[in-house]
């Protein structure tokens, strides 16, 4: 009896050569006698569940190979050790506010955190490499004790789907910008001496001379502010000034001189490991490494892991699926209900891409109708005259001036018909993956019909505090208070004879 | 009570059934927003307007027959996936290989003989494939040799592997077929 859930891909292939399928041995024949003198191997064509034919090359990670690489990982004092600061930089902006109404009423806020920037770069010299990271995230404003990843995988931008990794350097950064610590975390990669044993070390510290920002470390820190009048204020749906004026107040600390006026050294700084780790890998685990499970693949999700599922997910932050709003509530918009709906689609087959700086994950959001395209406004309301569910809605129609809807190169489009009077929704969504061969990336395109369970409720207009009033019309949610609803798509497939040139998504 | 709002509206008209107490004139002035009272605030429970009842002709999206899921299960579970190594590493290994024709004119009643193993990357299967010496029902023609494979050691990931070899006596040359299956370990995949 096979267990719930419990599903099996079947493979086939065949012996792959050059002129078909049948391979020259290398025999060596007397008269009557043909024997294989060495093992031989025979590289095989994938038939099913995909045409494939396997080019991966993995490589090994960076500075595996450097001379002395294992006998200088494991130095741990400040003066020898392996892992040094060479760059650093760190300033944070506040601003306070000033809003002016004419020329008597003003309002003063503030201060608040206008920006950021935590800029590092971490050389090993027992393997020759350096990782160099630069973050500006509101996590940094307070103290934290998050680990900042500081390294790129193969997914971390357009340029990086090359190159196939299943171990990489690793470098992760914990910095409080209060008590002045910077704590690094590297995970790097040795040969033994005779380069057939590979070890991988793992070694933290932190930064001896950060804490209290000591000027004596190479460290230089300073603050400095500047101001600005009569600038227009930011909209807000509450009150808006006339114009505004801003102080800003800038704090940073730098390895050596930040502006290079004083021509001061910076660095590098060396950092005492107080915990180091290291451990032997199997022989061949760079040259033929088993695959990892938690290496994410895109072949494999795609074809290898049964039928492949999309879940269509109310969007972060939304509480409907489809909205319609009264008639003529934006003055900019002619009187018709105008219905738009948005909603994310999460491909289980894109679903485990790695968290990246360009993207969170591998989810497609902002899949719909937007409301304030003037081409579309009625078109997916029944009972207008611009009601048109066989318009096709298409990707390409809305990326432009608003976000892509993804920031990975795997996916790449999404069009759709909907039909709210019912729920009929048809939907078409293509993406490619060339993680197994990168000169032939498989290109699967997905289909899907079928009738979402949405509730639709009428809600009336009403005045809502600051004299607006309530815009929904009909709001239309997943049934039973469910937020997302999972469909099996129809996947088909086929090989791409060329490598697929990047898109720019990343707008 | 059951109001009915009509909208005199020369580009459009929408209809709702809804169970308020609304007081709305029963005109508006084109071009302006008709003013209602509501004596409290509800959501209802809407239906759409079925397409086509308000504008014959209107346009509307005639479903399309869903196809049913196909999914495929089999057990016990593998203690490894083999998944993954399958897109990865397809190649065989032939590690022993011996063929023999003691045909000659002088001894035309002699047969030849066939000894392949190879072991798969992906599956870790090793088998032994054998023709002639009197070895099950093997096959030849258009002087291709196809050789009966039986597994040296037991299938350790359970892959239900099976082989299909053929060797041509005349180039030499030999080809490979593998079917397999490979699943996860904790049977969770959906």
């Amino acid at each position: 009896m096979t267990p719930a859930g419990l599903i099996r891909t079947n493979f086939s292939a065949q012996s792959a050569a050059s002129n078909g399928h049948q391979v020259a041995l290398p025999l060596h024949c007397s008269s009557r006698l043909c024997i294989l003198d060495t093992p031989f191997r025979i590289d095989g064509w994938l038939t099913s569940p995909g045409s494939l034919s396997p080019s991966t090359k993995f490589q090994a990670p960076e500075g595996i190979s450097t001379p002395n690489c294992l006998a200088n990982s494991q130095l741990t004092t400040e003066y020898n050790s392996p892992l040094a600061i060479t760059r650093f930089m760190w300033q944070a902006t506040t601003a306070m506010e000033t809003m002016h109404f004419g020329n008597v009423t003003k309002i003063e806020s503030g201060p608040y955190t206008y920006n950021r920037t935590l800029v590092v770069q971490v050389l090993n010299r027992a393997a020759n490499s350096v990782a160099s990271c630069a973050f500006n995230d509101r996590e940094l404003d307070g103290q934290t004790a998050k680990w900042w990843p500081c390294f790129r995988d193969r997914a971390s931008s357009q340029e990086d789907h090359g190159s196939l990794l299943q171990r990489n350097i690793e470098t992760w950064i914990q910095f409080g910008a209060q008590a002045g610590q910077l704590r690094i975390n590297q995970t790097w990669y040795c040969n033994s001496d005779d380069g057939l044993t590979p070890y991988q070390i793992t070694a933290s510290g932190v930064a001896p001379h950060l804490a209290g920002w000591n000027p004596y470390s190479g460290i230089f820190c300073g603050n400095g502010s500047n101001s600005v009048s009569g600038m227009p204020c930011p909209r807000n749906p509450v009150i808006t000034g006339d114009s505004c004026d801003y102080v800003f107040s800038t704090q940073w600390c730098t390895l050596g001189d930040r502006d290079g006026y004083d021509n001061r050294p910076g660095g590098p700084l060396k950092i005492p490991l107080d915990d180091i780790d290291v451990v032997r890998l199997p022989t061949g685990e760079f040259t033929e490494p088993e695959p990892r499970p938690e290496v994410w693949s895109c072949t494999v999700a795609s074809l290898g892991r049964g039928p492949v599922k999309w879940t269509l997910q109310m969007s972060e932050g939304m509480d409907f699926f489809a909205q319609t709003d009264w008639f003529g509530l934006f003055s900019d918009m002619p009187e018709v209900m105008s219905t738009w709906f948005t909603f994310e689609l999460n491909n289980s087959a894109l679903a485990g891409f790695p968290p990246t700086m360009a993207s969170k994950d591998g989810i497609i959001r902002h899949v719909g109708v937007r409301e304030d395209i003037f081409d579309w406004i009625g078109v997916m309301t029944p009972g207008m005259r611009t009601f048109d569910p066989l318009r096709l809605v298409r990707h390409s129609d809305f990326g432009k001036g608003w976000a892509a809807g993804w920031k990975f190169y795997n996916a790449l489009d999404w069009n759709l018909r909907f039909d709210i009077s019912t729920g009929y929704m048809e939907l078409n969504h293509s993406w490619y993956c060339d993680d197994k061969n990168l000169d032939k990336p498989l290109v699967f395109n997905g289909t899907w019909n079928g009738y979402l369970p949405l509730d639709c409720m009428w809600e009336l207009p009403g005045p809502v505090t600051g004299g607006g009033v309530t815009r929904h019309g009909v709001k239309c949610q997943f049934s039973d208070g469910k937020r997302d609803f999972v469909v099996t798509p129809t996947v088909v497939h086929r090989v791409s004879e060329t490598k697929i040139p990047d898109r720019n998504v990343w707008a | 009570m059951a109001l009915e709002l009509t909208f005199p509206r020369e580009s459009y008209q929408a209809r709702a059934a809804v169970f308020l107490d609304i007081k709305c004139p029963e005109t508006g002035k084109r071009g302006s927003t008709v003013p209602c009272s509501v004596t409290q605030p509800a959501m209802v429970k809407a239906q759409w307007i079925p397409r086509g009842a308000l504008f014959p002709g209107t346009h509307h999206l005639e479903p399309r027959p869903t196809l049913p899921p196909v999914t495929v299960g089999i057990s016990p579970p593998p203690s490894r996936d083999c998944s993954d190594v399958s897109f990865t590493y397809l190649y065989w290994t032939i590690h022993d290989f011996t063929y023999q024709d003691p045909r000659s004119w002088d001894n035309p009643a002699a047969t030849a003989s066939l000894n392949i193993s190879l072991t798969s990357r992906v599956t870790g299967v090793c088998v032994r494939c054998q023709w002639g010496q009197g070895v099950g029902v093997a096959e030849y023609s258009n002087n291709t040799m196809i050789p009966v494979c039986a597994p040296e050691v037991p299938d350790p990931l359970h892959s239900d592997s099976t082989f299909l070899l053929r060797f041509n006596t005349v180039a030499k040359t030999v080809s490979i077929e593998q079917r397999w299956v490979c699943g996860d370990t904790a049977g969770t995949y959906s």
